[in-house]
């Protein structure tokens, strides 16, 4: 009934809650997050040697890539597109469904993933001299570390009234008010957490896999807008090229969430809700000083 | 040993249960109602200092004392209409976007002040807030059910708060560095005993201790009535306020509109036809956030009542849509956006009407016109579709008619000028306008909220 959550103290960028959730079982310790770090990029975890985990979420794209459904070994073509995982420490489930309520539990299912690193999760262990306990919560730190924030939103929302260009500040006022976006992206991760069909249902049925809920049929976790400007393409999916197209989705209001219905907005405002997007990409940070 | 009996300390109409004691107990903070002067009240002298007057349009809220009893840190509403984080005198913390803040601990060493920060999207965050000015320090963010109360213990160390997991309010204790965090137990309002290793809260009415290393926890008292624990005083004796009397809806000649729930209930609107009342009713725990308010629809003939819950963080002023089917509210939902909201009566289903992020529901009122159409008014804007009227203090809609009266004080009816009105609101009785109740479209059954809220302060000395 009682559990700590508990952090190495992290200097996090603007935005962030200085409390990093994690669990008293692994606690963030240095060297810890050292070894994941290296893990990270190892493509020994992989079987034919050839992918890591910063293949597909690469640091230098917000921890994603630009494939619109992620290639594993083998150029193998996956089933969705891979998810920016920058402040996954404050997130409640895992997952575009949310069937991993851990990282802990989340980081070793890319590796027994056939088509993307298609190894037993005890060989690639073993292969870097580790037992599968050390290489979880080692991965599961190092992912903890990987904070976005000090975006000129996080400057705006802390009082500087100047750190939004007037475009960007009317795209704010949408994004609260008449394009109802702040429905589901809020909170200083800009996400609830939460699982919404915000599109027509295609074959990838989404939360419904876990939850067998009706009204789960095409509903996906809202993912964190941070740093999303950098990283197109967009949705489980990879189905919209730009922003643009994503705003243009929402304004046809076509999902069955109670929350999503058409918008009417004007060319104008689609574009002031481009700027503000733009205005979430910040400073991303990894590791621990 | 025997156990003391609380004493009653301080009641009047003045006693509003914004503030704090003094860690000596010889003061507490105290907003004066209804002047909102933030004042200190002296136990033992019974005398009131000024620390902050309200004026035009500003004023003092939450409030807390420094341990030494010099100095207040109080929630100020400024000029430009959100509140702000002062001590003394001087802001601390001024941030639109964090609108509303709530001050509830001094560090020991009186450099930082342990702080709510409401923003605009309805997250509430735990934040230490520098008295120098600087940026406050975000240890934890809370999505829209924020804590009723936190403390910090007294070597600063550790913070205890409530908040509401999976419908319970489960206590927190949070490292004030932000380095870890644990669940300890369920309840309201809690403080620090003076040991720093006990826990009171509130159950219900009961008051209820908490050892937190080793999880044990016993009943101290029970019976105390609609009360929030305030603060501790030297000598771990417990500051608590009470809520005495309440506020009831009444109509016909004077009958109670609930029997189940008495002195929890207000804002009563009548079906079109007479025939049902609907009524906003206070449920859960006693707190000053709004969200445990349900709509009760009664049916008058038989008395039988039925709980609409919308699942909105603010619910008030239920009005009934012309075929009694829906009920047209004011509030606010769980993103913090303010507005007007449709309520299905049989479903309980919620449509919003009209939101805006962060303003205040009490900027709204709405009314049904003709068929289906909804006039809404916000601030000083009266609109219906495309028309849209300004600088209107009150109105009045039935059917096709329509009763505007304009801040100037001019009252028109169905556009025509029917002179000057000094009323703060107008509604129709019957072919009449008069200035407050509800009525049904008759204009014979009226409905009203009567109130005999009193607040108390009293103080315990806990058991050892
Ligand atoms: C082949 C590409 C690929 C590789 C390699 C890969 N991932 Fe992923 N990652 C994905 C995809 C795709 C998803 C989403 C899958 C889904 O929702 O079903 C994902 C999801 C995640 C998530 C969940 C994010 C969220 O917000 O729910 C985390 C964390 C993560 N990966 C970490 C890792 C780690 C650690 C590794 C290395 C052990 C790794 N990934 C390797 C493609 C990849
Ligand atoms: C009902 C909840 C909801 C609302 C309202 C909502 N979103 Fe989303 N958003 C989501 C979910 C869920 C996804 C993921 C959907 C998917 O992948 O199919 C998403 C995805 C996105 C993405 C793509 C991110 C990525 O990594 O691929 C963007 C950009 C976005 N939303 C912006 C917005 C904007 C702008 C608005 C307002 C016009 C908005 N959202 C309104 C829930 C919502």
């Amino acid at each position: 009934m009682s559990w700590w959550w508990l952090a190495a103290i992290v200097a996090v960028p603007l935005g962030l809650d200085q409390l990093i959730p994690a669990p008293v079982e692994n606690p963030l310790e240095a060297g810890r997050v050292k070894l994941g770090r290296e893990l990270f990029f190892d493509k020994r975890l992989s079987r034919d040697g050839t992918v890591a985990c910063a293949t597909c979420h690469d640091p230098a794209r917000g921890f994603s890539d630009t494939a619109p459904r992620a290639v594993g070994i083998g150029k193998q073509v996956g089933p969705r597109r891979s998810p920016r995982i920058v402040n996954r420490a404050y997130g409640k489930t895992f997952f575009w469904d949310g069937r991993a309520a851990t990282l802990e539990e989340q980081v070793v299912q890319p590796i027994a993933n056939p088509l993307e690193m298609g190894m037993r999760v005890e060989d690639a262990a073993v292969r870097v001299g580790l037992t599968r306990e050390e290489l979880t919560r080692a991965l599961a730190s190092y992912v903890r570390t990987i904070l976005a924030g000090d975006s000129p939103y996080d400057r705006f929302i802390a009082g500087d009234r100047e750190a939004l260009t007037a475009e960007q500040q009317a795209g704010l006022n949408l994004f609260r008010g008449k394009a109802n976006c702040v429905a589901c992206h809020l909170g200083p991760n800009l996400t609830d957490e939460e699982f919404h069909a915000t599109g027509p249902v295609g074959v990838d049925l989404g939360r419904f896999e876990v939850s067998r809920r009706d009204e789960d049929k095409g509903a996906f976790k809202t993912p964190s807008l941070r740093q999303v400007a950098e990283t197109p393409p967009y949705l489980h999916d990879g189905s919209k090229g730009t922003l643009e197209e994503v705003v243009e989705f929402y304004d046809q209001g076509k999902g069955n969430d109670p929350e999503i219905r058409p918008l009417k907005l004007t060319a104008e405002e689609k574009r002031q809700l481009v700027a503000l997007m733009g205005a979430f990409t910040g400073r991303v940070q990894e590791g621990l000083p | 040993m025997l156990a003391l009996l609380p004493l009653l300390l301080w009641t009047g109409p003045e006693v509003t249960l914004l503030g704090g004691p003094s860690r000596d107990g010889r003061v507490i903070s105290n907003v004066q109602a209804p002047s909102r002067d933030l004042v200190l009240f002296d136990f033992a002298a019974k005398t009131v200092k000024a620390v902050a007057p309200s004026s035009g349009g500003e004023f003092a809220y939450f409030s807390i004392v420094s341990a030494d009893g010099k100095r207040v840190a109080y929630a100020w509403k400024n000029a430009d209409g959100f509140y702000e984080l002062r001590v003394d005198g001087r802001t601390v913390y001024r941030n639109e976007e964090a609108g509303f803040v709530q001050p509830c601990a001094w560090t020991p060493d009186g450099k930082f002040v342990l702080t709510l920060l409401f923003r605009k999207d309805n997250t509430s965050q735990i934040a230490m807030a520098p008295l120098d000015g600087g940026r406050p320090r975000v240890l934890k963010s809370l999505a829209w059910v924020y804590p009723k109360r936190m403390d910090l213990s007294a070597d600063g160390k550790w913070i205890v708060y409530d908040s509401l997991v999976g419908g319970e309010r489960k206590l927190y204790v949070l490292a004030a560095d932000g380095s870890g965090e644990r669940v300890v137990g369920e309840g309201v309002f809690p403080l620090w005993r003076g040991d720093g290793k006990r826990v009171v809260y509130a159950l219900g009415e009961e008051l209820w201790e908490l050892t937190v290393a080793s999880g044990e926890r016993r009943k101290l008292r029970g019976g105390l009535g609609r009360f929030l624990p305030m603060g501790m005083v030297a000598g771990d004796v417990l500051v608590y306020g009470v809520r005495a009397g309440g506020t009831e809806v009444y109509y016909g000649n004077r009958q109670p509109a609930s029997l189940r729930y008495p002195g929890r209930n207000s804002s009563p609107g009548w079906s079109v036809d007479g025939k049902w009342l609907a009524y906003v009713s206070r449920r859960g725990e006693e707190n000053f956030g709004e969200e445990a308010r349900v709509i009760v629809v009664r049916e008058v003939a038989s008395t039988v009542e039925r709980e609409i819950d919308p699942g909105l963080a603010l619910v008030d002023a239920p009005v009934w849509s012309n075929d009694g089917k829906r009920l047209l509210v004011r509030g606010a939902d769980r993103q913090g956006r303010a507005g007007v909201f449709v309520v299905d009566v049989a479903s309980g289903k919620v449509t919003p009407v009209e939101r805006e992020p962060g303003s205040e529901p009490g900027r709204f009122r709405a009314a049904w016109g003709e068929g289906d159409s909804i006039w809404v008014q916000r601030g000083a804007e009266l609109r219906n579709g495309e028309r849209a009227l300004q600088g209107v203090r009150s109105f009045a809609v039935r059917g096709a008619r329509l009763a505007v009266l304009y801040s100037t004080g001019t009252l028109e009816v169905d556009g025509e000028e029917r002179g000057k009105s000094e009323a703060k609101e107008i509604v129709w009785r019957g072919e009449k306008l008069v200035g407050g109740g509800a009525y049904d479209y008759s204009g014979e059954r009226e409905a009203w909220t009567e109130s005999n809220a009193r607040n108390e302060i009293w103080k315990w000395e806990l058991p050892q």
